[in-house]
């Protein structure tokens, strides 16, 4: 069911990672690798954002990541959309590791915690996996290039996930409980 | 450094203290945040995007200050 508050969170959540993306791409980039970056900030904020409000978060990282990369010139289409759709499969990962592993996004239990240190790295290896691969096979990089991106995508992004989404988990999920559109219910 | 360069970091500084200010101000406020939050839902979701705006905007003034000195920005 689509309403308005799912379509805000979405909103929001493109809103404030559309400039992190942006700077991110601009401030770490990563040479040979088109609309890349090394510290992938907003995933530290679409993340947490996936596990409170389950896919409406991550819409909001792929849509996010989907402009930051429009504002390019030269980047073909395929570019943007490799990236954008990474963007949103890593989340969606996370958020299926914790529901594989009957964990919650709370923190404040041994399970929630390994869920966590188990789902980023995973999360940002699949999102390195998909973008890279789907650049090779379109020949925009090439093959050395490939082992760059993964290792690149799957420490920046993890380093950027576990700095900003760890403290924002544990300070502000106990605030997300208490609205109806947290996924998780005990 | 120029005039530029010395009006911008006075912003930078005075936002820093005024989101410092702000978590003091929530540490100060404990279990009352949250029974206010807990009764009103729209300050819940005031309360969660503010502070994930605190985090953004922080992030927003490293990476100006970075491009700084990698030379894509000069003042």
């Amino acid at each position: 069911m689509v309403d308005a508050r799912r379509i805000a969170v979405t909103a929001v959540t493109a809103g404030l990672c559309l400039p992190l993306a942006l700077f991110a791409i601009v401030l770490v980039p990563i040479p040979g690798l088109p609309a890349a970056s090394g510290f992938w900030i907003p995933a530290g904020f679409y993340f947490p954002l996936t596990l409170w409000f389950g896919v409406w978060g991550a819409l909001g990282g792929h849509i996010a990541t989907f402009l930051a990369m429009g504002y390019f010139q030269g980047f073909t289409l395929h570019v943007w959309l490799d990236g954008a759709i990474g963007d949103f499969i890593a989340p969606i990962t996370a958020l299926l590791i914790f529901k594989l592993m009957g964990a919650r996004p709370d923190l404040d239990q041994k399970k929630n915690r390994n869920a966590w240190l188990i789902a980023v790295p995973v999360a940002s290896l699949v999102c390195g996996l998909w973008v890279h691969t789907v650049n090779l096979l379109f020949g925009v990089i090439t093959p050395p290039f490939w082992w760059v991106g993964v290792t690149t995508y799957f420490i920046g992004d993890s380093l950027a996930v576990f700095i900003v989404g760890t403290p924002l988990l544990r300070s502000l999920t106990k605030f997300v409980k208490q609205s109806p559109m947290y996924i998780w219910r005990d | 450094m120029s005039y530029t360069y010395w009006f911008i970091m006075s912003v930078y500084i005075t936002i820093f203290a005024v989101i410092a200010l702000d978590l003091l101000e929530r540490h100060e406020l404990g279990g009352a945040l949250e029974a206010a939050v807990s009764n009103n839902r729209r300050l819940l979701y005031i309360h969660i995007f503010k502070l994930l705006c605190e985090m953004s905007v922080i992030w927003l003034i490293v990476a100006f200050i970075g491009q700084i000195f990698m030379g894509w920005i000069s003042l």
